[in-house]
């Protein structure tokens, strides 16, 4: 009867260490999914931070003569006549950016980049007053914002404000 | 009965232990999984924007005045007022090379991948044929596989060379 019992008790708690132990399984898939996650975003960020690179590159506005120089008058945002909005090669200027989305990473001649297809970039232009707050009306500031998504994380989005120059 | 018990008591401890002991190893995977992530995006900090006052290859390409040539496996930087710099990559290590004397930039780097634009006479990217004409660079780091069951990482990044005439 004693001997019994001490079987029963062991199995118990073999039982138990077992169930607890496996228990923290979602400890170590909560930890990789984190390390996983803040991979995600500091890429994410480079990624917005290289696109932005790219947009900077193009003249101010459609109007900005070469070399640039500050013009009176800017052109409505996106892109202009002959362009394509689905080609970031045909841009030649910041705001023809505005509502650029891309599925993957691609280069700035329009190459897949290898390894980022989980990623998506977006881009918005928008006029802002000369207190950097958006308007609609045309102005000398232009807010460039570029945002980076991947899986369900929150976008990572850089923004910048260039003048007219 | 006695012997019953003792297969029974060594069985279920055996079970017991094997679950332990992966858990156990499922820790120490966790733990070197996010150890490796955390090295890598410290190493890609420093191979990118650089480590003290040792500049990376976006923050230095920003501060360049030319890309000396298009190498696409290594990248050679001209300044305006200081000696040029060249990053390479070597026995897995990213090397910084200045005035005849190299440095280790980041480690477990195995390979750079670059690509050169500049903007055409129409204010327009393309991919650049000549270096003196290129003024915007885009970088793949690419960080080895530790082990046979780890993986490889990528980084992506691109700059501007900002006092390209």
């Amino acid at each position: 009867m004693s001997r019994g019992f001490i079987l029963v008790e062991m199995s118990v708690t073999y039982l138990v260490l077992s169930i607890a132990v496996v228990a923290l399984v979602p400890a170590f898939i909560i930890t990789i999914r984190g390390s996983k996650a803040t991979e995600q975003i500091a890429e994410a960020g480079r990624l917005s931070a290289q696109l932005l690179e790219e947009i900077r590159l193009r003249k101010w506005d459609q109007a900005t003569p070469a070399p640039s120089n500050y013009i009176a008058a800017a052109s409505a945002l996106g892109a202009d006549a002959g362009e394509s909005a689905a080609d970031k090669r045909t841009f030649n200027d910041i705001d023809d950016f505005n509502g650029w989305n891309e599925t993957g990473v691609l280069d700035p001649v329009m190459r897949p980049v290898a390894g980022f297809s989980a990623y998506n970039r977006s881009v918005t232009v928008s006029y802002t007053d000369s207190n950097f707050n958006v308007t609609t009306a045309t102005s000398d500031f232009k807010l460039v914002t570029v945002c980076t998504s991947v899986q369900k994380l929150k976008p990572s989005c850089l923004q910048l404000i260039l003048a007219n120059r | 009965m006695t012997l019953v018990e003792l297969v029974i008591g060594i069985a279920l401890a055996a079970s017991a232990a094997t679950v332990c002991a992966s858990m156990m190893k499922a820790g120490l995977q966790t733990y070197l999984y996010a150890l490796r992530q955390n090295s890598i995006l410290a190493e890609g900090k420093s191979a990118l924007f650089g480590s003290g006052s040792l500049l990376g290859i976006e923050a230095s390409a920003r501060q360049s005045a030319y890309f000396v040539a298009l190498s696409s496996g290594d990248l050679n930087l001209q300044f305006a007022a200081k000696p040029s710099v060249r990053y390479s990559v070597a026995y897995q290590t990213l090397i910084q090379t200045a005035s005849g004397l190299s440095t280790r930039q980041a480690q477990t780097v195995t390979a750079l991948n670059l690509n050169y634009y500049n903007m055409d006479d129409n204010g327009r990217i393309i991919e650049s044929t000549s270096a003196a004409r290129a003024s915007y660079m885009t970088v793949m780091v690419v960080f080895g596989k530790l082990n046979s069951g780890g993986r490889s990482y990528m980084m992506y990044s691109g700059a501007q060379s900002r006092n390209h005439p």
